[in-house]
């Protein structure tokens, strides 16, 4: 990260500045808040998925999770399109665009929302035994289970609070430009997810911090507005990311075998 | 016996008779246990004393119903019909939550164990200390080390690393020692030295001869003869489901052992004879 942070402080001029900085930070907020609660789920060995339909369906269903999480995503996408008819939803009331575009603390409410996310969740994980069995539940379910752990519903907790953040993530998201679009936030949990992996948290659960998501969300981040900053065509953008996710995927499921 | 209207003196001939009977019953009793699943029968009627201070050798070749027994222990199944007597009390073990709470501890054959969670956190895993709520690391990491110590569990190099990268004999041993934790008065362990070396078996053999040491019961299920008998004090065989034999570890010798497991016995009763 310092080598990517240094190589665009070189090459572009505006890149180490105050303002393109706290851009940056604030563009990060909404992905890092998915990122970090998705950090729990996958922590807790239920990659993927937020909310308690899809935590129901792949703990009690047995349905596997990518597969839910793909299904649900597609339904809530087609319901979302049949209620708006597919236009833009204006917001009219003024109230609607405080939390999106005010400023708390120094910081626009989003990043200091996230902060507040963050904080949170490593407080879960590091100090309190639900984090505990969080990790217990991706590292061994079988083991977990016998030591008296319920993992169905540590998992299914997990998903909860992911679902919960993913939703305020999204109302500010929405309440950032005071419109609602159907479509909108496309692309925005492949970069959630980037962050979570490239930052090392691993898709078999039981690995993981929230401190490598953020890392990893800064990574993300960092690289496209680098990219913005160099007018690298957009699409060579999606293409490195791609590359990114499956190259850090590929680390991490060789370093197991090893 | 005459009736006594006296209450203390009641109370006197009753704790003066469970003290005589502490001396003479054996920690765990088992009478009379069947387990059936559909129509296959796997317990037929099965008894087995386990004595506190000793280590008792279950045997038995495959299929002959020792999982399934020692589950019916452990609280994981639940016996159709017989009785079993804690300290000689009657009692009704309904799932693992009771069974800790008499202080019946299992350390089952695929190690129980969170790879990703260090020796502290496996050993406290469902049952974490806390101060004020949150998790109290400091306390737990003291107790876990007094607990590894005391059993001279002694070669793991840091107690707060993750169980992945311990031996197979490490491994087992802090499996073994999260059983002791809590106090227990019964350790049941599951082909405990299955797939360990050498000298890893020897650390395990001797673990258990500690907490036999300390006065706890172990029942231990083993296919390998050479372990039985450097360890146990007592050995009990099934044979399809049938408790074929039990008695004490001097009474039998390797083909004795070997005669039950496979046939029941029934040559041997002949030549006994």
């Amino acid at each position: 990260m310092l080598i990517v942070f240094s190589y665009l402080s070189f090459v572009s001029p505006v890149f180490f500045t105050s303002r393109n900085l706290l851009n940056v930070l604030d563009q990060s907020a909404i992905v890092g808040m998915i990122a970090v609660a998705g950090t729990m789920v996958l922590i807790a060995g239920g990659l993927g998925g937020f909310g308690l339909v899809n935590g129901l369906a792949s703990t009690k269903g047995r349905v596997n999770s990518i597969i839910t999480t793909l299904a649900s995503g597609i339904i809530i996408r087609g319901l979302a399109l049949v209620l708006t008819g597919g236009a833009l939803v204006r917001v009219l009331d003024p109230n609607f665009a405080v939390p999106g575009q005010g400023v708390m603390l120094g910081v626009t409410t989003q990043v200091a929302i996230f902060a507040f996310v963050v904080a949170a969740a490593w407080f879960l994980l590091a100090r309190t035994t639900f984090g505990r069995y969080v990790y217990a539940s991706g590292g061994n379910p079988e083991a977990a289970r016998l030591s008296g752990v319920q993992v169905d519903r540590v998992r299914i907790i997990t998903f909860v609070v992911s679902g919960l953040v993913a939703a305020t993530a999204g109302v500010l998201s929405a309440s950032r430009v005071a419109t609602g679009q159907a479509d909108a936030g496309m692309g925005l949990e492949i970069n959630a997810i980037a962050a979570i992996l490239i930052g090392g948290t691993s898709i078999s659960g039981g690995e993981g911090a929230v401190w490598r998501t953020v890392f990893g969300l800064f990574l993300v981040v960092l690289v496209g507005n680098g990219f913005n900053l160099l007018d690298v065509n957009p699409i060579w953008q999606q293409v490195f990311q791609g590359a990114v996710i499956l190259g850090a995927v590929a680390l991490d499921s060789w370093s197991k075998r090893r | 016996m005459p009736p006594c209207n006296v209450r203390g003196g009641i109370f006197f001939l009753g704790s003066k008779m469970t003290k005589m009977a502490q001396v003479a019953e054996p920690l765990l009793k088992v009478r009379g246990v069947d387990k059936h699943f559909g129509a296959v029968q796997a317990l037929y009627g099965v008894d087995l004393d386990l004595p506190a201070g000793k280590v008792t050798a279950l045997c038995g070749d495959n299929g002959a119903g020792k999982s399934v027994f020692t589950k019916c222990i452990s609280g994981v199944y639940q016996p159709d019909h017989g009785e079993v007597f804690w300290d000689g009390q009657p009692v009704h073990i309904h799932n693992t939550r009771d069974a800790s709470r008499l202080g019946i501890e299992t350390v089952y054959q695929d190690l129980a164990l969170c790879d990703n969670l260090d020796i502290v956190q496996n050993m406290f895993l469902g049952r974490e200390r806390l101060s004020r709520y949150l998790l109290d690391e400091d306390d737990m990491e003291r107790a876990a080390a007094e607990t590894l110590a005391s059993l001279k569990v002694t070669t793991v190099r840091s107690i707060r690393q993750p169980v992945a990268s311990l031996s197979g004999g490490q491994r087992q041993s802090v499996a073994i020692s999260k059983a002791v934790m809590w106090n227990s008065k019964l350790v049941i362990m599951d082909e405990p030295t299955a797939a360990l070396g050498v000298v890893q078996t020897r650390q395990v053999l001797d673990l258990m001869k500690r907490l036999r040491d300390r006065g706890l019961a172990v029942m231990v299920i083993s296919h390998n003869l050479n372990d039985v008998f450097e360890v146990a004090d007592r050995i009990a065989i099934l044979y399809l489901g049938r408790m074929v034999i039990q008695d004490d570890a001097s009474k039998f010798d390797r083909q004795r052992v070997v005669e039950y497991m496979t046939t029941g016995g029934k040559g041997m009763k002949a030549a006994a004879n």
